[in-house]
Order: C-alpha cells, then sequence, then structure tokens
C-alpha cells in the first residue's frame, strides 16, 4: 500500500518509485524511541553511579553514620561514665585511649559525631522549611512583595552572622532553660538548652541561600508553558507552586540543603569550641577539641580524633553535593 | 617611588634592631616572664596575683616578704606598745623614691587615708582599712578622712593606731595596699590605670617601670636611687602579657620567655619529666561557695550531703595529677598556730571527709532519700579554667551517682560569672581565697556576715560573734582557740564545701636561670634572680 506521490519528486531525487521498500515494524519502533525511557530520578542515579569518588564518599558518610548510630549503643561504656583508667593510650577495651576523666574517647567521639549529624540534619530540615516557604512565596506572588522580601533576604545577608550566632546562643540560653524545665517539655530536656539554640540560630541564619535559590528556581519555571497552561485551565496558585514549580525545582533544592549540612556542622563545632555549645558532660567534636587544646602537646591525639571526624564528615558532605548538582542538574555543569 | 619605599623600609628595620641590640647592653641581667593581660598596678586597686606580683618588685613597704617570712624593709625598726594597738615604725632615711625624691612618712599617710577613703577605695581595700583606728568608720561615710589613726609624727617617723590589738599587723603589713604612695602621681579616675602611664609610677621599690603597653608587654629597669640596689641581682625584668597559657609554654620551651606561673594543667607530667616544672605550697584555699538563702543548698544537711560525695583524694592527686593539696578543712597548713612552733591546721585536725553512705544518710534526712524531689542543681563556673571544667565535670558524676540528683553545668564567660557572683545569682561556684598575709584569720574573714566574697551569703552569728572576738584578743593561743571554733562551726553549717589547696608553680629551666626562690608570699622573688 504504497502512497503516490508527485512524479516530479522521484525525478528530483533521481530514483524510481520501486527503489523504496516500506519499513518493517522494528525499523519503526527504533524510530520512535532511540533509547530506554528514563525516569528523572533514574537518570540522576545513573550519572551520580558514573561519579566514583561521589560513590566512595557515600560509603563513607554511611559507615560514620552506622557508627554515630550504632557505635555508643555497642559499647559497654557510655560517654559520661567515668573511672580510674585516666589518660590511658590506646588499647584493646578503649580503641581510642580515655581522657583526663578515664571516659572512652571512642565512644565519646562516636556520640560527638551523632550531635554533629543531628545539627546537621535538623538544621537542614528547618532551614528548607523557611527558606522553600519564603523563597516560593517571593517568586510566586512577585512584584512588590517579592522587591521586598528578597531585600528583606539581601539586608539580612550583610549581617556578620557569627557574631549574632554568638549573641542568639547567649541570649536564648536563659529562656530556653526556662522552657525545658517546664514539664510539659520534657522531651527536649534530654537534648539540652545549648543545643536547642544551635538549632535555632543556625537555622534563622542558613535559610538565606536556600530562599534565594528556590525563588530562582522557581522564576525560570514559571515563565514555562505547562504552567502556563495549567494557569489558563483555572489552577489555583496553591496547585501551581505544590504540584508544577516545586517538584520542577526539586534539583535546586537538594543540593541547597546539602550545602547546608557542612556548614551547619562546622558552625556548631566553632560554637562548642568557645564554650557556647552543648552543656558538659554531653561531647561534640567541637568541645572535644576545646578539651584536647588543654594538653596539646602531651596528648595531641585527643586533638586529632574530633578533628579529623569533622573534616571526614564535611568532606564527604561537600563532594556528595557536588555530585548531586551534577547528577540533579547536569546543565549546571560547566 | 616603590624602591624608595622599599630602601626605606630596610632601612627602619635596620635601625629597629640596632635599637633593639643598644637596649640590651651585654653582660645585663634580664629576666623575661609571661603573665595574664592587664594586671592592675596601682597597689590599692590591685585584687589579683599577677598585679600583686609586679607591685612587689616595684614598691616597697614597712616589710619586705623573703623566702622564710618578712622583715623589716622600709623601716628601720618599729615600737609596739604592750596592747599591740600602737604601732611606730621609724623610716630609712636613705629610702628613696624612683625619681630620686626621698620617702617620707607622709607618703604612707596619703596611701593609708587613700586606702579607707569610701570615695575612692574597693569593698576590697576597705575590709583592710578597718584594721586601723577609726577606718571602719571612715568607710562608711562617719568620719573625715583626716580623723584616721595614721599620723606622720616627723618626716621619718609613722605612728599607726589600730582599731583592735594585733599582734600579726606586721603580716597584713606586707600587703601593697599598705605601699606609701606619692601622692602627685595618682590621678582619681575609679579604674587606678594612671599607674600604667610609666611618668606617673615613680615607684620606691627595687625596680621601675620604663615602659608599659598593658595589653602586650612592661619593661622595667633597677631603681639606681633605691637604697639597697646594690645587692639587686636583677638589672632588667620584662614582663610579657599573654592570656592563652599555651602560648606561654610554647614561648618558654622555645627560650623566649625565662620564667611562667600558668600553664596547660594537661601538660603537668611532660613539664615536670623536662624538669621544668617547680611548685611550693601556696596558702590558699579553693571552695565551692553555696547558696545559702534559697532552696535547696540553704539546707545544711544538702550542703554536707554535698560534701561528703566528694572524694578530694582523687580529684587531686588522679585527675589533678598530683598538683594540688585535697584539703581536709577549710584553712590549710602553713599558718602559724597557738605558739611560734605549732601549725594552725595540725591542731584543727581534719573536719571533712569522704562518706558516700553518709552523704546519702543527710541526703534522706534532708528529706531528698535518692534524690528525690530534689530540684535540678546548677553549676556555674567561668569557662577560661581547665581545672574547673575538669573539676565540675567529675563534680556532677559524683553527685549524680551518689545522690540521685540532677546536676547541669554552666560555663560562663568571666565578666558574667564576677557579675553573677557578686549578685549573689547562683547556686554553686567555685571560688578561691589566697591569704594576704600568715594568719588563719584572714582566711576565716571572707565567711563573716556581709563579706563581699562571701557570696552565698553564708551567716552565723556565733561565727560572727567568735571572728570578732578573735580580732580583739591578744594573746595567740587564746585567738587561736576562737580561730578553731569558728572554723569548726564553719565545717559544721557547711558554709563552704573546701576542695583544695593549690601550689604556687613556678616554670623556668635550671639551666637558663638560677638563684629562683620562692617568697613566703608563694611567688618567686624576681629580684635575685640570676639569667645564666
Amino acid at each position: 500500500m504504497t502512497e503516490k506521490y508527485d512524479p516530479k519528486v522521484y525525478q528530483a531525487l533521481g530514483i524510481t518509485e520501486q527503489d523504496l521498500e516500506p519499513a518493517t515494524a522494528e525499523e519503526k519502533a527504533s524510530n520512535d524511541q532511540m533509547r530506554p525511557s528514563l525516569s528523572y530520578w533514574k537518570d540522576a542515579f545513573r550519572r551520580f553511579r558514573r561519579n566514583k569518588l561521589a560513590i566512595v564518599m557515600s560509603i563513607l558518610l554511611l559507615t560514620i553514620i552506622l557508627l554515630a548510630i550504632f557505635g555508643p549503643i555497642l559499647s559497654p561504656y557510655t560517654y559520661k561514665g567515668q573511672s580510674a583508667d585516666v589518660r590511658q593510650g590506646p588499647s584493646l577495651a578503649h580503641p581510642l585511649g580515655t581522657d583526663k576523666l578515664g571516659r572512652d574517647i571512642f565512644v565519646r567521639l562516636m556520640y560527638g559525631t551523632r550531635i554533629s549529624l543531628l545539627v546537621g540534619f535538623v538544621t537542614m530540615i528547618l532551614v528548607c522549611l523557611i527558606g522553600i516557604t519564603y523563597g516560593a512565596i517571593a517568586a510566586y506572588v512577585g512584584g512588590l512583595c517579592d522587591n521586598l522580601m528578597m531585600r528583606f533576604v539581601d539586608l539580612m545577608m550583610t549581617i556578620p552572622s557569627m557574631l549574632i550566632i554568638i549573641l542568639l546562643s547567649v541570649v536564648l540560653r536563659d529562656p530556653l532553660k526556662a522552657l525545658i524545665e517546664n514539664p510539659s517539655f520534657t522531651a527536649l530536656a534530654s537534648l539540652g538548652s545549648g543545643l536547642i539554640s544551635i538549632f535555632i540560630v543556625l537555622a534563622l541564619f542558613n535559610w538565606l541561600g536556600m530562599a534565594r535559590s528556590v525563588r530562582g528556581a522557581l522564576l525560570m519555571n514559571r515563565t514555562q508553558e505547562y504552567v502556563l497552561a495549567s494557569e489558563a485551565m483555572g489552577a489555583k496558585s496553591k496547585w501551581v507552586v505544590v504540584k508544577h514549580l516545586l517538584p520542577n525545582s526539586i534539583g535546586v533544592i537538594i543540593i541547597s540543603a546539602t550545602g547546608v549540612v557542612p556548614s551547619a556542622i562546622m558552625t556548631e563545632s566553632f560554637l562548642s569550641f568557645v564554650g557556647l555549645g552543648v552543656s558538659a558532660p554531653v561531647p561534640s567534636l567541637g568541645s572535644m577539641a576545646n578539651d584536647a587544646l588543654n594538653g596539646i602537646s602531651s596528648y595531641p591525639q585527643n586533638m586529632i580524633y574530633p578533628a579529623v571526624m569533622i573534616s571526614l564528615i564535611i568532606l564527604c558532605f561537600n563532594v556528595l553535593g557536588d555530585s548531586l548538582r551534577d547528577a540533579l542538574d547536569p546543565r549546571m555543569r560547566k | 617611588m616603590r624602591k624608595l619605599l622599599a630602601i626605606l623600609m630596610v632601612a627602619v628595620l635596620a635601625l629597629s634592631t640596632c635599637v633593639a641590640f643598644a637596649e640590651e647592653a651585654a653582660d645585663e641581667n634580664v629576666v623575661t616572664i609571661a603573665m595574664q593581660t592587664s594586671p592592675n598596678l596601682d597597689p590599692q586597686w590591685n585584687a589579683g596575683a599577677t598585679g600583686a606580683w609586679l607591685l612587689g618588685v616595684m614598691y616597697e613597704g614597712l616589710y619586705d616578704v623573703t623566702a622564710t617570712g618578712f622583715e623589716l624593709g622600709g623601716a628601720e625598726r618599729v615600737d609596739i606598745s604592750d596592747d599591740a594597738t600602737v604601732w611606730t615604725f621609724y623610716l630609712r632615711q636613705d629610702a628613696k623614691w624612683s625619681d630620686g625624691q626621698p620617702v617620707t612618712a607622709n607618703d604612707y599617710v596619703y596611701s593609708l587615708r587613700r586606702l579607707v577613703n569610701p570615695e575612692i577605695s574597693t569593698t576590697y581595700m576597705l575590709d583592710y582599712g578597718q584594721y586601723l583606728k577609726n577606718g571602719a568608720a571612715i568607710a562608711n561615710g562617719e568620719m573625715a578622712v583626716e580623723e584616721l589613726g595614721v599620723t606622720a609624727i616627723d618626716d621619718y617617723t609613722l605612728e599607726i593606731q589600730l582599731e583592735n590589738p594585733c599582734t600579726y599587723f606586721d603580716s597584713i603589713l606586707t600587703y601593697s595596699a599598705f605601699f606609701p604612695m606619692r601622692e602627685d602621681m595618682v590621678v582619681e579616675d575609679g579604674t587606678g590605670n594612671w599607674a600604667w602611664d610609666a611618668e606617673k609610677s615613680v615607684t620606691n621599690g627595687p625596680m621601675k617601670m620604663i615602659s608599659c603597653d598593658e595589653d602586650q608587654e612592661i619593661v622595667m629597669v633597677k631603681n639606681e636611687y633605691f637604697h639597697s640596689a646594690d645587692e639587686i641581682a636583677l638589672d632588667r625584668l620584662v614582663v610579657r602579657l599573654i592570656d592563652d597559657t599555651n602560648t606561654t609554654l610554647q614561648l618558654l620551651e622555645t627560650g623566649e620567655v625565662d620564667l611562667i606561673n600558668t600553664y596547660p594543667s594537661e601538660e603537668t607530667e611532660r613539664l615536670q619529666e623536662a624538669g621544668l616544672y617547680h611548685a611550693s605550697p601556696a596558702l590558699s584555699t579553693n571552695f565551692l561557695l553555696l547558696q545559702c538563702e534559697n532552696e535547696p543548698t540553704n539546707n545544711a544537711l544538702v550542703r554536707q550531703a554535698l560534701s561528703y560525695a566528694i572524694d578530694r583524694d582523687f580529684l587531686c592527686n588522679v585527675l589533678f595529677l598530683g598538683t594540688k593539696t585535697p584539703a581536709t578543712t577549710y584553712v590549710g597548713g602553713g599558718f602559724p598556730g597557738s605558739s611560734a612552733d605549732t601549725d594552725f591546721r595540725t591542731e584543727g585536725g581534719d573536719l571533712i571527709s569522704y562518706d558516700p553512705e553518709r552523704a546519702q544518710e543527710l541526703m534522706a534526712e534532708a528529706g531528698y532519700p535518692g534524690g528525690e524531689g530534689f530540684p535540678v542543681l546548677t553549676c556555674s563556673y567561668s569557662n577560661n579554667s581547665a581545672d574547673y571544667t575538669t573539676m565540675f565535670e567529675y563534680l556532677q558524676a559524683q553527685w549524680e551517682e551518689i545522690l540521685g540528683i540532677t546536676v547541669v553545668l554552666e560555663p560562663l564567660e568571666v565578666a558574667s560569672m564576677t557579675e553573677l557572683r557578686d549578685a549573689g545569682d547562683f547556686e554553686i561556684t567555685p571560688q578561691a581565697w589566697g591569704a594576704d598575709y600568715m594568719d588563719a584569720s584572714n582566711m576565716l574573714s571572707i565567711f563573716v556576715t556581709g563579706n563581699f566574697i562571701n557570696g552565698g551569703r553564708y551567716s552565723n552569728e556565733e561565727y560572727d560573734a567568735l571572728y570578732t572576738q578573735s580580732l580583739a584578743t591578744v594573746d595567740q593561743a587564746e585567738r587561736m582557740e576562737l580561730l578553731h571554733q569558728a572554723e569548726a562551726i564553719l565545717m559544721e553549717d557547711m558554709g563552704t564545701i573546701p576542695l583544695y589547696h593549690s601550689n604556687n608553680v613556678a616554670l623556668y629551666s635550671d639551666d637558663v636561670l638560677e638563684n629562683v626562690a620562692i617568697g613566703s608570699d608563694g611567688k618567686p622573688i624576681l629580684t635575685d634572680i640570676i639569667h645564666k
């Protein structure tokens, strides 16, 4: 069932009608689809898997997380259990030795890592909540509101955050202590007022970058035809934002979020180092480093353990964030 | 232009090196020490140990501190009335200020009037003024400053009348607050900062200050007008002011500094092995102040329970590596007892101990069996002391384990800690008191009702009465008996929890310095040190 074409076409091409053969079903199919269809996530994972460094770092991070969770549970010691075996070097009983109060350093290091990771993840969640809401509102409402909201972000960015963080963590201590002592908040008591104030101040100063990236991504997607179509069909703003804009900006959000974690961990370590973080005897990597400073020439290993741990965690998250950006948003690749 | 600038800079650098070389003549005996920043150099405003150390070489009082005790310094002889209330000093006629003017009795009169003047002095200083006749009344504003019982009979005769008989007034006089001062140099601005000005700092001691940058370095040279200048071994003293103990230790180990007295405590063992660590017992006690006005520490049973739960031997020998002596009661060893050759401590015996079971019983007796119903106990301390951090983490574990209570630690900035302590706004806080003079009464004086160190507001009428009575008692044995009784009451009430007695530490290498003697006030006698 060959179709008839104008003979002039054959003539121009220099062929006759007999030269043409109908395509087989197979050929037709291959024309339809050059490669198997991949979902966004599958595609991203494929690209991620090709990055060897990223895989190594993911495994390392996973190991650290597992150790931080199960290390203290499985060890016969607790982070605050003191003994008369003080200032011992590494041994079978104490893999990393004991500190000046006879506490097992391995357990303390794992517990400190747990605190650091907790700070990283809780801050990330809080930052996502604040940043996404803020950025989405600014981008979708637009106009004067957007302008005002983004100028406020600019304003906040000019404040030297470390100073304010130190000030706030001092100021927040007492109100939080009162809050914790209130019997209806007993769940918070186990965290301690220092840690809660760290969550709050870190979230307050880390959402700015997130808000900016989310707004940028949303503005870009807003001009796409499918959004116009959706709006033309009478979709409400909430529907457009939640069903179209945010899911299509998920790459940007994930990348910003992984960036927040290492910076939060670093800030927490710094605050604990200067004595504003978790309250003793709860260890954090920063406070362990601070404790070690008093005997740095005699017991340098006590400084090395937390320092190496902080570096490893931050390195893992930075490499992961980088590879995620490459995987989730290939257009951003240089 | 650039070349010119470079040449100029090289020239300046070369010049400054020359100047530096020129300053340090070949056989000068120069000793460099390091201490914490901003020592107050006003003899009466200073309340810190580092400031007192420097003041001791800059000024000379009526008595000098020596390695074994003290001896007459600025005075040649003294007449003491039989009831020990009138002390007449005949001053040295060859004593001169660093600008060449003679030191007269009027300089002492000015200084002691300044000590009790309520418009100038701090509460700390007023405490010393109370020994002088009418001193307390003047401090309270009830009398004019001129009515103080200190008079210059002539230029070289000074008469000091005391409010109460005081046989140990000579040891009190070694304290810097009783040094003479120059009225024409002092600037009253309520801080004592005038003393950092090398021009204003005219002193009568073996050394005089020639330059002072209160955040960096103080330089002193021998005072050529000093009456015994020939006997002073030290030619030049350089004081580096550095807060960070790791830095000072490093400077000592690289030889940039010859002697330091603070160091990171965890390095003790290494320093002992290296032969740098030299310690001698200090006349001081480190103790806990407890809030005696509010629940739950206003209950003597609770305070006793807290004390019984502390293993001071473990704390001092294991955690502090033997650098402290465990307290067996409040007043430590080294104070004279009822006669010249007895010790106050040996006479008094041990009044506190470690007894976890007794601690639990007392806790139950106080109404908190097993710690039940006991509110959260907060310990506030300054975050710059590694010793306190270690100690409170230990106390927290002990109290939680033995008494079953919850203890929260609150490390604070030094400034907010001081504020909190002065306001009495704490539950438990550490405090140390080093004796200003060698008498047990000085240690016990701070728990008298209303004393400014007594931030926990401990108050016991019987204690106050015994202490006041001891002030009016001349007979040494009788006076010591009263003080022993007072101490027993303090320990029965546990108005304070004594912890340990610290050591005076001097870190130096025997290869670098020789003839380093520790004075009876616990500080190395700087003027005798010889740099090899």
